[in-house]
């Protein structure tokens, strides 16, 4: 249990191969429970086939035209929007925890996921209607890197980060956040009102292909980048002049990792609301398990971060069936007593 | 020997008080240096000068230079390559095993798996970490720490083309007698034997008297002294630096002592 806590591996063996392994066999299993779940029912084999059947144009599921609408229209891209969300949430709490030296750094704590909400409200009521497919994920990131300058300016100091500073930026900003979208929620008119809300509650429901196609592009973009800088920011948990004195431009290196960070979190947070300690949870579950090095933490913390928030989707839809509940109420109730024994572990080296 | 480090005019200030103002110091290939003075002397200042961490007063000139071409005109692998620096501490707070610690060395190398992990297991070797390898960093001792760091900076000179130059803030401040001892012995092989220039930030004179060929003696952030470590560490001097008078003698192997 200490070793679960205080972040240290839980053995110097490296189990990247079957840990990898088990991720994806969980994967798949995840997605396949997730296409047959819902309030129609239907056999697992059944919405595997459907897929099937879309794609290759055969009849082997023997589904009707309303069922086949069901999974493909509906259950299909939502499927793939929390793998996606999942993934980038994951890999952008890890580089943050990187760039932060600090292990508790999560885009939701610390206040740049409001930033991000923020922006994204900013767009969705003042700006108009037809331009918000570009205006809200644009703003949501402008939002989203304006708070990662601001927090890490705060909190930074000699060895790494000050946790407490980070911890009350985060308090700070996502006061004022709430206060600003609060502000919104009552000049906006009737339709934005409704789209702020929708948007607000954090929901993979509304799916739309513009949101799979952005968040598929960034995705990719940003692991490309992360893994290819890997090693860098390796060097950096070491400290900016030893990273320095191993040939790492840092200044770079570190403007380079905010903005992709603030470009991953503020697509996330704008087509799926605020879904918090994803970030947090994940590379920790990770780092236990495979050790620090983010050549391998990124890629396995991309993965178990798809699998949580589906299995967190999965729980949000289907807990209260016909009823959904808001996915980021599932993840906060998980993440947030996970943080406080975190905290609790370390509150003694805190203050 | 040749010069390999050249300081010329290097003045630095941090708005109006000025911390170094070093006019003209050299370090050969193949020189063990002690760079000693009083707390607040510079010492720190001046490495970060050589590193080029710290930007000198006039930046277009270019007080210092290595290998005959100025520290600000190499590019950061190259200079990684060939200069290296061993920190007092660090803070390294991820559970890194020590191998991977030490690995790190490697990245601006270009080293096949095998080369790396003979660099490593080499490095370790000579630095006594070997036993620890598998161990977590995070859970070790100061010192053993700073023998991982030293094993670490070995393996990023391990493929210098020119003579590379080490700097150690320290090295020895938080190890026992006898790995002090094995430290300094190694800094001098490595120098004596391989032709590496090693810097050494020490505050005990007469280890630097007992390995070191040079000393560089720092007084309110000016060279006070140069040269062999008997010379430059007169009674008068240590006094006038630190404040305290020693004795100087001689043991019966011809070895000076201070007491």
């Amino acid at each position: 249990m200490k070793s679960f806590i205080n972040g240290n591996r839980l053995s110097i063996e490296s189990f990247t191969p079957q840990v990898l392994l088990l991720l994806i066999v969980v994967l798949m299993v995840l997605v396949a429970w997730s296409l047959a779940s819902g309030p129609i029912e239907l056999s697992l084999i059944q919405s595997l086939f459907s897929v099937w059947d879309r794609v290759w144009g055969s009849d082997l599921s023997s589904l009707q035209q309303f069922e086949q609408v069901v999974v493909w229209d509906l259950r299909l891209p939502r499927t793939i929007l929390a793998l996606m969300v999942g993934a980038l949430l994951a890999q952008c709490g890890a580089v943050m925890q990187g760039i932060f030296r600090n292990p508790l750094a999560d885009p939701g704590i610390i206040g740049v996921a409001s930033g991000a909400a923020l922006g994204a409200a900013i767009a969705i009521v003042v700006l108009p209607v037809s331009i918000q497919w570009f205006t809200v994920p644009v703003s949501s990131f402008v939002g989203g890197l304006i708070t990662t300058w601001l927090v890490y300016g705060l909190a930074k100091n000699e060895s790494g980060t000050s946790v407490v500073i980070l911890l009350l930026a985060g308090v700070a900003i996502s006061a004022f956040g709430g206060a600003i979208i609060g502000f919104l929620t009552y000049i906006a008119d009737d339709q934005s009102l409704r789209d702020l809300s929708l948007w607000q509650m954090g929901s993979l429901a509304s799916a739309s292909g513009w949101d799979l196609l952005l968040s598929g592009v960034i995705l990719l973009t940003v692991m490309v980048l992360f893994q290819k800088q890997a090693q860098a920011l390796n060097a950096l948990l070491l400290g900016e002049s030893e990273a320095r004195h191993l040939g790492i431009e840092v200044e770079k290196l570190k403007q380079r990792f905010i903005i992709i960070t603030a470009v991953g979190v503020g697509i996330a947070v704008s087509v799926s609301g605020v879904i918090g300690f994803v970030g947090l949870v994940v590379p920790h579950l990770v780092r236990m398990l495979v050790g620090p090095d983010h050549r391998v933490l990124l890629p396995l913390s991309a993965l178990l971060g798809a699998a949580l928030l589906l299995l967190a989707d999965l729980g949000a839809r289907t807990w209260m069936s016909p009823a959904e509940m808001p996915v980021g109420l599932v993840t906060a109730g998980l993440g947030a007593p996970f943080f406080m024994a975190l905290l609790f572990q370390r509150r003694k080296s805190l203050i | 020997m040749s010069e390999i480090l050249t300081i010329k005019g290097l003045s630095v200030s941090v708005g109006s008080k000025e911390l170094l103002n070093i006019e003209q110091l050299t370090a050969s290939a193949g020189e063990f240096i002690a760079l000693l003075g009083a707390n607040g002397a510079g010492k720190t200042t001046l490495f970060k000068s050589i590193t080029g961490e710290m930007r000198a007063d006039v930046q277009n000139s270019e007080p210092v230079s290595f290998h005959r071409k100025g520290i600000n005109q190499w590019s950061s692998i190259e200079l990684a390559r060939h200069m290296a620096v061993l920190p007092q501490a660090s803070q390294l707070t991820f559970p890194f095993t020590v191998k991977e610690v030490v690995a790190l060395g490697l990245i601006p190398l270009s080293a096949s798996k095998q080369e790396g992990i003979r660099l490593i297991e080499d490095a370790m070797l000579k630095t006594d970490t070997t036993q620890f390898s598998e161990r977590i960093y995070t859970q070790l001792s100061g010192g053993e720490r700073q023998r991982v760091h030293l094993a670490r900076v070995l393996v990023q000179l391990s493929q210098a083309e020119e003579k590379p130059l080490l700097l150690l803030d320290e090295p020895t401040s938080a190890q026992d007698l006898g790995q002090q001892h094995q430290i300094l012995k190694l800094a001098q092989t490595l120098c004596h034997e391989k032709g590496w220039t090693v810097i050494a930030i020490l505050h005990d004179l007469n280890q630097a008297i007992r390995y070191c060929d040079q000393v560089w003696l720092l007084e309110q952030g000016r060279l006070m002294s140069e040269g062999a470590p008997e010379a430059v560490l007169t009674e008068d001097r240590i006094d006038q630096v630190w404040g305290y008078r020693p004795s100087i003698l001689r043991s019966a192997t011809g070895q000076t002592v201070l007491t």
